[in-house]
């Protein structure tokens, strides 16, 4: 089964919504929607949805690796699009994951 | 319903408290049910840390076989990133899915790895770390957390985990939020029990388990209020210590009343097992394991200018995950990545990023750095401060070592490291807190159990075969512990005796290959590559 990145958006979408009312959180969440500042998450809420999109997929995906290079690099906050270009990202390539070697070769 | 059984877990309970509670009048409930059964010292796994623990009991198997070490795991054997574990972490069946699969239905409540939970027949609510607002997504079946919502005084921000909330057992808070702390841990073991209550009264399963996990949070941070040794010695306590001590039996007494309430609600012929994954003792000390071996060359920083950590008390609980980027790679060998396993990590050469230890060196590296390791003394003692270490193959043997640490820690004081930077190695605690010891509880009653005996030591190991034996069910051949057979009436056994049968299912694999497949247009590669690149993910 082919998945568009719009798919992917949808789902995640899709799994946010779900969430959305337990939250108490009433605004609209778009792909501009940032997961920290506008929602309100935290760091270990981002890492469990992680594993929850990882069990929707059927498909182990490197967030290790971006919550690391998100703390290396200083970066405080992660968008609704990023998040989903992340996923989307890497269900390309199987359960390896691409590191940022592999990123550089695949967008070279 | 023919069998049912109830498995209660108190997490980090012990009976260098649960006994003199008993003696006090402040469990009562406890010191029948014992009466009326059986008691031994349950001991845990290397290390005697909730997620391992809890796995071995679930499991009846070791970690090196289910692949649980710590609340993290490595990504990869070569990579220094770490992840939660979760339940796709687990190698082993567990009880819940050996007697689902059995035809019978089973509710499991609050125990961890169990995110995302596993689809049993019947129910379950994953514990451990599952934020609240995750809590949806840990319950099995889809519908049952819109039915727990609608119970009165349901709460999920008090019933879930709140990592900075929960990281105060170990890292320490003010005083002025103790009682506060306390009083949530009441509250939200009540709400574990109204759920179980609504669950055996709505949907009776053969097996029902839940984890109270306020014991270990209690202790961690008022061990001096609960502890002997320690609360005689205050004799003139302040207004403030005698409210915190008397909020922490308060916890204990009302932890009884719960424990009174399941035995009612349960089946007068039903077998109740209790237990714990590790006991509990005093740390004095801290070990700053990461200093240790940065002023013994093992480690570098990144930044050897960065702040150093002053507070003797502090762990790194916040700072997990941030050695990736806050040490050298090129002249790290060694590392401990969590505060919560006492692992140290080797950096192998040839793997991920850094120069490390040639495969070649690695013998020869591990026996100095074992050597060197006990060698480091206490300040206030002059005492070894690591009492034992264990190499991979020793702690871990079993399919799954190469995911844990090359080397495991015990503290003489059974205390956890510390991760962070600090000017010296070794510190004193200002006041004791609570830490994890290898010796925790088991306690069980029932049809055939004996009753007010005290039985030698068991494993953690031995309860997955006891509750599969005490539904009629056969124990699973590659199960590593045993039926604990002397807790039984001879007559009863012999006429119920223990059987085998084939190994039990593996777990899932971590996750079945990708079911989906993305092709790109190049416009939206580049677009991408920009938005990773903001992010840090790519340079």
């Amino acid at each position: 089964m082919k998945k568009t990145r719009e798919e992917v958006m949808a789902d995640v979408l899709d799994l946010f919504h779900q969430l959305a009312d337990d939250w108490e959180y009433s605004g609209e969440i778009t792909p501009k929607t940032l997961l920290f500042t506008d929602i309100g998450l935290r760091s270990l809420d981002v890492v469990v949805l992680a594993v929850s999109i990882q069990e929707h997929y059927g498909q182990v995906l490197p967030f290790a690796d971006l919550f690391a290079a998100m703390g290396q690099h200083g970066v405080q906050d992660i968008s609704m699009g990023e998040w989903v270009d992340f996923v989307y990202e890497h269900l390309t390539l199987g359960n390896q994951g691409l590191g940022n070697q592999g990123i550089r070769e695949l967008i070279s | 319903m023919k069998e049912q059984t109830v498995l209660i877990g108190i997490d980090g309970a012990t009976f260098s408290i649960l006994d003199p509670l008993m003696d006090e009048g402040v469990m009562p409930f406890l010191r029948q049910f014992i009466a009326s059964g059986v008691r031994a010292e349950l001991l845990s796994v290397v290390p005697p840390i909730t997620p391992p623990a809890w796995t071995s009991l679930m499991t009846g198997r070791s970690p090196g076989h289910h692949g649980v070490f710590d609340f993290f795991l490595k990504e990869s054997p070569d990579s220094h990133n770490i992840r939660f574990a979760s339940s796709h972490d687990v190698g082993c069946e567990t009880i819940w899915s050996i007697v689902s699969r059995r035809g019978m239905r089973v509710t499991s409540l609050n125990f961890p790895l169990m995110f995302p939970p596993p689809r049993i027949n019947g129910n379950v609510v994953a514990g451990g770390w599952v934020p609240w607002r995750q809590l949806r997504l840990g319950c099995h079946p889809p519908d049952l957390y819109d039915r727990l919502k609608a119970l009165p005084g349901f709460n999920a921000r008090e019933l879930a985990m709140d990592a900075a909330h929960e990281e105060k057992a170990v890292e320490g808070c003010q005083p002025e939020e103790y009682e506060d702390w306390i009083e949530q841990h009441i509250r939200r073991e009540q709400q574990w029990f109204d759920i179980l209550r609504y669950l055996m009264r709505e949907d009776p399963c053969e097996l029902t388990a839940l984890l109270f996990d306020g014991v270990d949070k209690i202790q961690h941070l008022c061990w001096r209020f609960l502890d002997p040794a320690y609360r005689y010695l205050n004799e003139r306590p302040s207004p403030w210590e005698q409210r915190i001590r008397d909020l922490s039996l308060q916890y204990f007494r009302q932890l009884d009343q719960l424990l009174a309430d399941i035995a009612d609600l349960t089946n007068p012929d039903a077998t109740i097992i209790m237990a714990s994954d590790h006991g509990f003792g005093a740390q004095t000390e801290t070990f700053f394991v990461n200093t240790w071996l940065e002023q013994n060359g093992y480690l570098a920083w990144a930044n050897e200018a960065s702040p150093r950590e002053t507070d003797s008390t502090k762990l790194g609980m916040s700072q997990l995950a941030r050695h990736v980027y806050l040490l050298d790679w090129e002249r790290t060998m060694a590392y401990a990545p969590t505060p919560s396993s006492n692992g140290i990590h080797i950096v192998t050469a040839g793997h991920g990023s850094g120069k490390g230890v040639s495969p070649a060196d690695y013998g020869r590296f591990r026996a100095e750095l074992i050597e060197s390791l006990r060698q480091v003394t206490s300040p206030t003692t002059g005492e070894p401060v690591v009492s034992h270490i264990w190499t991979r193959e020793e702690a871990f043997d079993g399919p799954r070592m190469e995911l844990a640490p090359d080397l495991t820690l015990a503290l003489w004081d059974g205390g956890l490291v510390s991760i962070l930077a600090s000017d010296d190695a070794v510190k004193p605690r200002p006041e004791p807190s609570g830490t994890h010891r290898p010796e925790g509880v088991f306690m069980a009653a029932g049809p055939g159990v004996r009753q007010g005996v005290s039985l030698p030591h068991l494993s953690i190991m031995d309860v997955a075969p006891m509750v599969l034996h005490s539904l009629g069910l056969a124990i699973p051949g590659d199960m590593e512990g045993c039926v604990p057979t002397g807790a039984f009436e001879p007559p009863w056994l012999q006429a119920r005796p223990v059987r085998a049968t084939a190994p039990a299912k593996p777990s899932e694999p971590a996750a079945p290959q990708a079911t989906v497949e993305i092709v790109y247009t190049e416009e939206e590669e580049a677009e991408l590559a920009a938005r990773l690149r903001a992010l840090g993910y790519i340079e």
